[in-house]
């Protein structure tokens, strides 16, 4: 038990925030931040700009984008389970938090995807006008993280499935839990910047 | 070592170094300097108008500053280099030393001062050289709206009811106020001698103003490249006394065409090095008009029989 | 299949062209004949192409500076020579279309392909040795980006025998590189090598960052770091939080071009401006990304050979933070002609004069470091003087831009052109080449020729002035930039003179040149036995040159700032340690140049939109990097017995060299040893070989 024991310390400095490799994604994540905080500057700069097209108010509809942002959010409290559970050594805990995070993620992907052809159908696309490619571009960056996000899930539990619980392993699901945290905090950046005035807007309008 | 070497051949030859320069500088005179290397033609210290005076006296200020960095750097740095180089044993060689409180304290002040002198020239004569800002004259100003093309300017004198392309005329001691926008990719106005650049953007409006207190005809250019024809897409102007101003409208009066829907159309494609052209009249608001075109459209404009929203 | 690739891709309508590209791929097969003759390809693929060894990847980042310092000097030449032959009724020799890529690949492939690799693989070679670490944080990282560097100038190189390259000016301003009005490949080439190479220097950015704070030798607190060490620390911040606006910028005028969005289109509610702001968002802080390091460069070599202390460590640590911080409040000052308030003008042009204070701060410490020294005038000494009084100048010019009335009449002038050159050159190409020359002996183990280097040094700074002051003159006279003909002869007279000017620097481009081919003849004459051929004062000093693999074998405590002269000042230096151990190393693999393979391709697929292989591209970098991640880290141990012999072989070496005699004179670094009256011959810490002692 003993070995299990200097296993499970292992797993746990392994998966700290501030190992050497762990440092270095946080700082990835700070370039991230930056391609972020540009799309929301340019989302910000275009968001008047209708070209005579669709207005913000036209385009959001607020209950679908509820649900999605309900289901991200729970999303990093799945992932903080997943997390507790490799603290603790529980392999089998550890992968069945991991896939309702996939499924709540997958989720959340699939309605934006399901919103971006309605829009598209609609002629609310991406070519309207520079207000909709700004959308686009905000939202569909989010979104390909998200879905980079779940490739990574799926390596992740491969990993554990064929690995185990080894420091290599921790110290990569502590980098994928930055990510899909850092995810949900870009999120709430979207839904009050791009959604809340846009509907606001045509509530006041 | 080859620095003593050189240090000896400078030394051999400065009596006869000193002759010749002595020599060449009794030989010419300024104007042979002025001639040779085209001094007169510093378009920029030779000014006619006041927003390109004061231009030139806030380079001439800064300048006259600036000096007081250059000198002491390249002063200090050759003389440092020279008096503590490795073979001159004579000199004081303090390994340790590498602080002093006192000396940084100059080195942070010294600079800072310099700074806020300049940042104050910056702050005033930044508002003062707006190009926003209406010049002050007796003489009401003249409007000019300006539109950059592929490649070339039309100019539309809204008071006048006229438009010319590459050309502009100005009477003396009156202002112009231009409105700039673009009909293609970005470009800048500027006319030398009389003052700033400002950037003609298509879908958006930008103004300048400017005066010309001196007769004379003057080049202007675009500034800001915008493909193959760029080195072409110059103008000339002409600042002339009021009547002969008065002579050129009538001339543009004079001209065979106007410029409607079908000859914008026409004039707007691409073609270089474009000699004057003057219309008689202008259809009313083009110049708003081709804004909005870019603001909601692709920018071009439609044939006249579907002209529908103007 | 091959989506907008045409055979007529392939024929090139200027003779010029035709010939360039003959001399490419002539270059290119003869370059390959012989590595295949010589049967090298083996020793390549083992050494270089596989390695993961940050010295090695350093090297490779300067081969890669120097051939694009030749690309795009001769760009430069040949915009100067049809400037010179274009003047009132004259042709020129070149088309105004061909003359645009023209200055479009001088500026492109000197920022992004000569300086910020020529930078990166100074930093590689020098930073892991100063701070006294075995390699970087991320060993396999810092391969992927040499070779997406790599990829995005094969990018460069490709569009001038395939399609054509962007005629938009290196800094692409939209709308002009917008589909509607440059529908060639040319900029979407431009689009995708600087896009992978932005990606390449993230990459880099985030390596270095974390292994300046993390790697550090014990004892190396951050007062104790080398200035190159300090200033490389600014600019990867400065690389961290600058280039994804660039990534962004590019990436959103990609679709543009591609996707028939309206980012920046300045049509349909697009805003032109936005790119403008976001492109100098990045450009800005760039310039001190090409400058910091390089001014750390000059603080090593100023304290080296004026045998002395770096005068006001802590100013120059607090100017270099300041000008990182202050480099991200500036970048309106690139267009106070577009027309917005003077507030907002004002306030810009301020804060960009602000800049100059911690510059001159840093300019002035450099010459109180001279002050009481030992001066040699080694060759990076002549760069550093050459650096001083010609960057004064471009500052000064500096200065006056930035206060917004002024550049209302110099902007987009030839004056413009000439104060960046002004800074440019000196600050960052002379700083290059004296850092070349200062690390060369400890990356290949013998010195640089001085005599040529010399040449090089006075080609390049009377090339720089003749080539220069006219453009000053010009832009006085009125001359925009960019100009392909003109009618003035005023303009050509001074034009001609500019041309004679870019000829000089020639001179000294092919000095520079005949110095490595002379250095490398007569390298047995040049060997450098001690590892410290200038009486160095930082880590990197202390051990052999070239290092062994593993770079210290006993990592190094750090005492002083100059650590290494505080060693040689206690009899610390060069000590044998009672036992070595065993040191694991990361194996060497071929997968970065497989990543970057396929980056090259997605990025040629692109251009030519052939959608499927970019795709099949795309998947290959992520299947790549997964099927890594399944087999991390592999690392081959070096035994303690083979790290003895090695090191054993240096110390040999060292005590063959003298450097142990040498020691006992030490002088330079103050204290009870200052003994300047008791050794009367000048300087023995400069400690050139052939002196005997």
């Amino acid at each position: 038990m003993s070995s299990n024991a200097h296993d499970l310390n292992s797993i746990r400095a392994a998966a700290r925030a501030d190992t050497e490799v762990n440092f270095g994604f946080w700082i990835y994540l700070m370039s991230d931040v930056i391609i972020f905080s540009m799309l929301f500057l340019v989302y910000v700069d275009l968001s008047q700009r209708y070209a005579g097209g669709p207005t913000a108010a036209d385009v959001f509809e607020l209950r679908g984008v509820f649900l999605e942002t309900m289901a991200l959010l729970l999303s990093s409290l799945t992932f903080g389970m997943a997390m507790v559970n490799l603290h603790q050594g529980q392999k089998e805990r550890v992968v069945i938090w991991l896939g309702v995070t996939f499924v709540l993620g997958a989720f959340f992907l699939g309605h934006e995807l399901s919103e971006f052809a309605h829009l598209i159908h609609e002629g609310a696309s991406f070519t309207r006008s520079g207000f909709l490619s700004a959308f686009f571009g905000l939202v569909g960056t989010h979104g390909a993280h998200v879905f980079f996000g779940l490739v990574w899930i799926v390596v992740m539990v491969v990993q554990i499935k064929l690995r185990g619980l080894t420091p290599p392993v921790a110290s990569r699901l502590a980098r994928l839990s930055l990510f899909w945290h850092f995810l949900d905090l870009v999120w709430i950046c979207v839904f009050s910047t791009v959604y809340l005035p846009g509907v606001l807007q045509g509530v006041a309008a | 070592m080859s620095i003593q070497t050189s240090g000896n051949t400078i030394r051999r030859l400065r009596l006869p170094l000193i002759v010749l320069l002595t020599l060449m500088l009794a030989g010419c005179s300024a104007q042979w300097f002025v001639d040779t290397f085209y001094l007169n033609e510093l378009v920029t210290f030779f000014t006619a108008g006041p927003v390109a005076a004061y231009q030139r006296n806030v380079m001439l200020f800064t300048f006259t500053v600036m000096l007081f960095v250059l000198v002491p750097v390249v002063g200090f740095t050759l003389w440092f280099a020279w008096h503590y180089r490795a073979s001159n044993r004579h000199n004081t060689y303090t390994a340790n030393w590498y602080h002093s409180g006192l000396l940084e304290a100059f080195l942070w002040g010294g600079p800072t001062v310099i700074i806020v002198i300049l940042a104050v020239l910056t702050w005033v004569s930044t508002f003062d050289l707006d190009p926003y800002k209406p010049l002050e004259s007796e003489n009401p100003t003249i409007e000019v709206q300006a539109i950059a093309m592929d490649w070339k300017w039309l100019f539309i004198y809204p008071d006048y009811n006229i438009a010319v392309v590459n050309e502009i005329a100005l009477p003396v001691d009156t202002p112009l106020q231009i409105d700039l926008t673009s009909a293609s990719v970005m470009n800048a106005f500027m006319i030398p001698r009389l003052g700033s650049q400002i950037m003609a953007m298509s879908g958006m409006r930008t103004r300048l103003h400017l005066m010309a207190t001196e007769k004379g005809e003057y080049f202007g250019k675009n500034y800001q490249y915008s493909g193959d024809g760029f080195a072409g897409m110059n103008f000339q102007v002409h600042a002339v006394k009021p009547d002969a101003f008065d002579q050129w409208i009538e001339q543009a009066r004079a001209a065979s065409k106007p410029l409607d829907i079908a000859a914008y159309r026409e004039l707007v494609k691409p073609s270089k090095n474009v000699d004057p052209i003057y219309y008689s009249s202008v259809r009313d608001g083009l110049f708003d008009y081709v804004i909005k075109r870019f603001q909601e459209g692709d920018g071009s404009v439609p044939p006249p029989d579907r002209l529908t929203d103007r | 299949m091959f989506g907008k690739l045409t055979l007529d891709a392939f024929t090139h309508s200027s003779l010029i062209i035709v010939f360039a590209n003959v001399i490419m791929v002539g270059t290119g097969l003869l370059v390959i004949g012989l590595l295949t003759y010589f049967r090298k390809w083996g020793y390549l693929y083992r050494e270089w192409f596989t390695t993961v060894d940050h010295k090695k990847i350093g090297v490779m980042y300067i081969f890669i500076a120097l051939i694009f310092l030749l690309r795009g000097f001769i760009d430069a030449a040949m915009v100067r020579a049809q400037q010179a032959t274009a003047g009132p009724g004259m042709e020129g020799y070149l088309e105004a279309h061909h003359f645009a890529e023209l200055f479009t690949g001088h500026g492109t492939m000197m920022i992004f392909f000569m300086a910020m690799p020529f930078i990166v693989g100074l930093m590689n070679i020098a930073i892991p040795l100063q701070i006294g670490a075995r390699d970087v944080s991320y060993p396999l990282l810092n391969a992927i980006s040499l070779w997406l560097t790599a990829a995005a100038g094969a990018l460069v190189m490709i569009s001038l025998l395939i399609g054509q390259f962007s005629e938009a000016g290196w800094s692409g301003y939209t709308p002009f590189s917008g589909l509607d009005h440059s529908p060639s490949v040319g900029v979407d080439y431009w689009i995708w090598a600087l896009q992978i190479s932005g990606i390449s220097t993230t990459l880099t950015g985030v390596n270095f960052l974390v292994t300046i704070l993390k790697k550090r030798a014990p004892g190396m607190s951050f007062m104790r770091m080398p200035m190159f060490t300090w200033t490389s620390l600014c600019t990867t911040i400065l690389i961290v939080l600058s280039f994804p606006a660039l990534t962004v910028a590019l990436a959103l005028l990609a679709l543009d071009r591609s996707a028939g969005t309206h980012f920046f289109t300045g049509t349909m509610g697009g805003d032109q401006m936005m790119y403008i702001n976001m492109f100098w968002v990045w450009g800005h802080p760039e310039v001190y990304i090409l400058v910091l390091p390089v001014f750390g460069v000059f603080s090593e070599v100023v304290t080296t050979y004026c045998n002395k202390r770096l005068f006001g460590y802590k100013s120059m640590v607090w100017a270099t933070m300041a000008i990182a911080f202050l480099s991200f409040t500036v970048w309106v000052h690139h267009f106070f002609t577009m027309g917005q308030d003077p507030l907002r003008n004002a306030a810009f042009g301020i804060a960009t004069m602000v800049i100059a204070i911690p510059t001159g701060v840093k300019i002035y410490d450099w010459i109180w470091t001279m002050f009481r020294g030992r001066i040699e005038f080694k060759l990076p000494m002549l760069w550093t003087l050459g650096f001083i009084i010609t960057f004064t100048m471009g500052g000064m010019s500096g200065v006056l831009l930035a206060i917004p009335g002024a550049d209302y009449k110099m902007h987009n002038s030839l004056f413009l052109v000439a104060h960046f050159h002004n800074v440019l050159i000196p600050g960052t190409m002379f700083g290059l080449l004296a850092g070349f020359y200062y690390w060369f002996p400890k990356a290949f183990g013998f010195k640089l020729d001085e005599k040529w280097g010399r040449h090089s040094f006075f080609g390049w700074l009377v090339g720089f002035y003749v080539a220069f002051v006219p453009l000053y003159m010009l832009g006085m006279m009125g001359m925009p930039r960019r100009m392909a003909s003109y009618e003035n002869p005023v303009w050509h007279f001074w034009l001609v003179i500019a041309a004679i000017g870019a000829l000089i620097v020639a001179y000294g481009i092919f000095a520079m040149f005949m110095q490595i081919y002379v250095s490398y003849r007569d390298r047995e004459k040049n060997r450098d036995l001690s590892g410290d051929p200038w009486g160095g004062r930082t880590l990197e000093w202390s051990i052999a040159s070239p290092p062994p693999e593993y770079n210290f074998a006993i990592i190094p405590e750090v005492h002083d700032r100059d650590a290494f002269m505080y060693m040689k000042v206690h009899n610390t230096a060069y000590q044998r340690p009672e036992r070595y151990e065993d040191i694991h190393m990361p194996k060497s693999t071929p997968i970065a140049i497989v990543i970057a393979g396929l980056a090259f391709v997605f990025g040629f697929a692109y251009v030519w939109h052939i959608w499927w292989l970019a795709g099949l591209c795309l998947l290959g970098v992520i299947g790549a990097v997964i099927a890594r991640s399944f087999n991390p880290e592999p690392e081959y141990v070096i035994p303690a017995e083979e790290v003895e012999r090695t090191e054993n072989a240096f110390h040999d070496k060292v005590a063959q060299d003298g450097a142990l005699e040498r020691m006992k004179h030490i002088e330079s670094f103050g204290d009870e040893r200052s003994a300047y009256a008791a050794t009367p011959e000048p300087s023995t810490t400069g400690t050139q070989s052939e002196k005997p002692l």
